[in-house]
């Protein structure tokens, strides 16, 4: 019997995979954990293993095209029908429907965790459903005025006309709220038509992977969280000449210091005084989430776009081993192979935009944290000390915040609580662990 | 062309054919001196004989089955049966064998037979002489069934059928023998099997009937196009096998389908043909398939058939309900 492979959720709650790779050939025997296919999850590059032994029959899509969750990933014929019955007929099984267009790629095949992870559709009749298809419209995003709501033909078309119409701004509020945050976002990118000028010299890139999930965060985000930035700077002087010290020494002989590695701690140890600067807010439950860890998300630019690694409890771990565990984490990103866990599971993320040489910035929150801590270039500046203009090193702080959790005297204390651990530097050492 | 009864047709088609071919012989109860209980076989026998036209004892088994082995001997056998609830005392030799003699011997032997049976409602009958069991002998392979409307169709498929190499049911519409009079073409006509007629053309719902029905449905055509609705009637004609192309397209036309049978609903040939726009049609349909019937009750007493068969209010109801959904 053909063994047919939809693909799963390979962790957080995904709903795509981008194939970038297969690494075996149709045709191929393979054995049980064999890896066969390197897909990219729009957060890291996880390799598929095969979930069972016998000769790849076909695969659900070709390299670059992407795979929802659930459907068609790979058949792979466990012996029970010979090889010379090939791919087609492999498909015939209970659970696939005969493959009737000749295209290589099969139809995605309807599984039953499709239909539980997918929003309810909405009631139309199937002259309403054929036309929303060849209309391209998704019915999740037609608002019905029907009986009992139901989509009409006149709605469908509506809406087709709407999507024609609008641009980006307002395909991104059309995003109807009733659907999973995921394909609410995926739908304001992909269903939205641009004008296209046709002038030639446009460059059409599709908007896959890292990009692609960069960009439906950030529509989510902007979408559902009412976020404020507080702007203040962090006189960083001290600290400076204390990383200077710790790189001469021997200590972190085989670990290059940054200033990120104190940002880590400074920000985990101001989540301890500040517990609800950590939480979430869950509008569904009307509850706020406070966090028990301090789960450092750290923006990292890869050649991909932006991957977020996070170090866990990083209140809890001396400051070179958060550096150690920062640097490999960050070349484990820019080529594609950090591990699924080590991106999950953020509490609260910041982005240091400094090496880049930004000053202040407007960070997006990552859903479903409340804040996120943007720092920029630190600059020598003219500071009133003691009624003194001295000049100190000054360190940019931009703090977006959920202004749900977080009103202005926490988003102030927190940001207080920041800067005095930056201030004073010895406070890194001997608070948390 | 002449206009005739369905009736007037029948027997015209049975002189006809058996002039044409002398192995034509005619069997049944009262079909040789009295001419048959509707006069389908009336003046028959004095033409033809006792040897072609014979009357049959009271045992529709017996007919069948003595059809049977004149067929197997060379003849063709053109079997009344009085009313069709009476075949169910020879639902055996039709379905057991009859239908599946060709099958069982490997095509070697097939069976000329025709079997034709009116039936439905609509004239006061006792019991038992008014069901509309079409659906048991559409469920029986082997057999062809159809079901005319009109006189034309009756003479063109009656010809059909006894020339065909196969047994065929024709079922024939009880209550139009003589109500239905139509044009019927002079000269050889021969109505194709599986092929539907487009009765009245229409844009807006698209009713699907055969045999008596087909009358009730272009009457209730005729009321909704006093309400502004353009109905389509397909008379099927032909129920095994059945013109699923002509449905599938009317169906891409509407989107709207009401089928009338006169038999009680559960288990009807509507079920059928409903099924098949399901799979042919389905997303060009823009209202549930309707079916408006009889009612899954025996066939009620005398005073009451007027409640049981679908008259043209109640057809009118279903398109309204189609087109309101």
């Amino acid at each position: 019997m053909p063994f047919v492979f939809n693909l799963p959720d390979v962790g957080e709650g995904i709903a795509e995979a981008e194939i970038v790779k297969w690494l075996v050939a149709v045709g191929d025997t393979v054995a049980e954990d064999q890896p066969v296919a390197e897909i990219e999850t729009g957060k890291a590059v996880v390799v598929m293993p095969a979930p069972a032994s016998g000769v790849v029959a076909q695969f659900g899509a070709e390299e670059g095209n992407i795979v929802q969750v659930g459907e068609l990933f790979l058949i792979i014929d466990d012996g029970g029908v010979s090889q010379e019955q090939g791919p087609t007929d492999a498909t015939q099984s209970k659970t696939a429907p005969p493959a009737t267009a000749p295209s290589e790629q099969a139809p995605p095949l309807p599984a039953a965790t499709t239909s539980e992870q997918a929003p309810p559709s909405p009631a139309a009749t199937p002259a309403t459903r054929r036309l929303a298809r060849e209309l391209k419209v998704t019915l999740v995003d037609v608002p019905g005025t029907g009986p009992g709501g139901r989509v009409t033909d006149d709605d469908v078309r509506a809406t087709a006309r709407r999507t024609a119409e609008s641009d980006i701004a307002s395909g991104a509020k059309a995003a109807s709220p009733g659907q999973s945050h995921i394909l609410g976002a995926a739908d304001a990118i992909a269903e939205r038509a641009v004008p296209k000028f046709g002038h030639g010299a446009d460059e059409h890139i599709p908007v896959r992977g890292v990009r692609r999930r960069t960009a439906e965060a950030m529509v989510q985000a902007v979408q559902q969280i009412p976020a404020t930035t507080t702007f203040l700077s962090a006189d960083v002087s001290s600290l400076l000449e204390m990383r200077k010290t710790l790189q001469a020494s021997d200590v972190a002989a085989d670990t290059p210091i940054t200033l990120t590695p104190f940002l880590i701690k400074a920000t985990a140890l101001a989540l301890v005084r500040y517990p609800m600067a950590n939480s979430s807010f869950d509008a569904d439950a009307k509850e706020i989430i406070v966090r028990g860890r301090r789960n450092i998300g750290v923006a990292t630019n890869t050649p991909d776009g932006l991957v977020i690694p996070v170090i866990k409890d990083a209140d809890q771990k001396p400051l070179l081993a958060i550096a150690r565990e920062l640097n490999e984490l960050a070349a484990a990103s820019r080529v594609r192979g950090i591990a699924l866990e080590d991106l999950s599971d953020g509490t609260f993320t910041i982005t240091n935009h400094g090496p880049l040489g930004g000053k202040f910035g407007t960070p997006i929150i990552r859903t479903p944290e409340s804040g996120i801590l943007g720092f920029g270039r630190a600059s020598l500046e003219p500071v009133v000390r003691d009624g003194e203009i001295v000049a100190r090193m000054m360190l940019p702080i931009s703090y977006s915040s959920d202004h749900r959790i977080v009103d202005g005297d926490l988003a102030i204390g927190f940001c207080q609580a920041v800067i005095d651990l930056l201030e004073h530097p010895i406070y890194l050492l001997v608070e948390g662990r | 062309m002449s206009t005739m009864t369905v009736v007037e047709s029948i027997r015209r088609t049975l002189d006809e054919e058996m002039a044409r071919d002398e192995r034509v012989i005619v069997l049944g109860e009262d079909v040789g001196q009295s001419g048959g209980v509707f006069r389908a076989t009336d003046g028959l026998q004095a033409k033809y004989g006792k040897s072609r036209v014979f009357d049959m004892p009271v045992s529709e088994a017996g007919i069948i089955g003595t059809s049977i082995g004149l067929a197997a001997s060379g003849l063709i056998p053109v079997v009344e049966m009085q009313f069709l609830g009476f075949t169910q005392q020879a639902f055996h030799q039709v379905g057991n064998q009859l239908a599946r003699m060709r099958y069982r011997t490997r095509g070697s032997l097939t069976m000329p037979v025709t079997i034709r049976a009116p039936y439905g409602g609509g004239v006061r009958t006792p019991e038992l002489h008014s069901d509309a069991f079409e659906a048991l002998f559409a469920h029986s392979p082997g057999l062809r069934l159809i079901a005319p409307a009109t006189a034309a169709d009756a003479r063109g498929m009656l010809a059909a059928a006894i020339r065909d190499p196969d047994p065929v049911f024709m079922l024939e519409p009880l209550r139009g023998y003589r109500l239905v009079r139509d044009e019927v073409p002079d000269g050889d006509h021969v109505v194709p099997f599986g092929k539907a007629r487009i009765a009245r053309a229409g844009r807006d719902v698209t009713l699907i009937a055969w045999s008596a029905m087909v009358q009730v449905a272009l009457e209730a055509a005729k009321l909704a196009a006093e309400e502004g609705t353009d109905v389509e009637v397909i008379d099927l004609r032909s129920l095994v096998p059945l013109d699923t192309d002509t449905i599938r397209d009317a169906v891409k036309q509407t989107g709207r389908v009401v089928i009338v049978q006169e038999s009680p609903l559960s288990g009807g040939f509507a079920s059928e043909v409903a099924a098949s726009v399901a799979n042919d049609a389905f997303l060009y349909l823009k209202a549930p398939v309707c079916r408006v019937s009889g009612y899954d009750t025996p066939y009620p007493v005398p005073h009451l058939e007027d409640h049981y068969i679908p008259d043209a209010q109640r057809v009118l109801r279903g398109i309204r309900s189609t087109l309101n959904f």
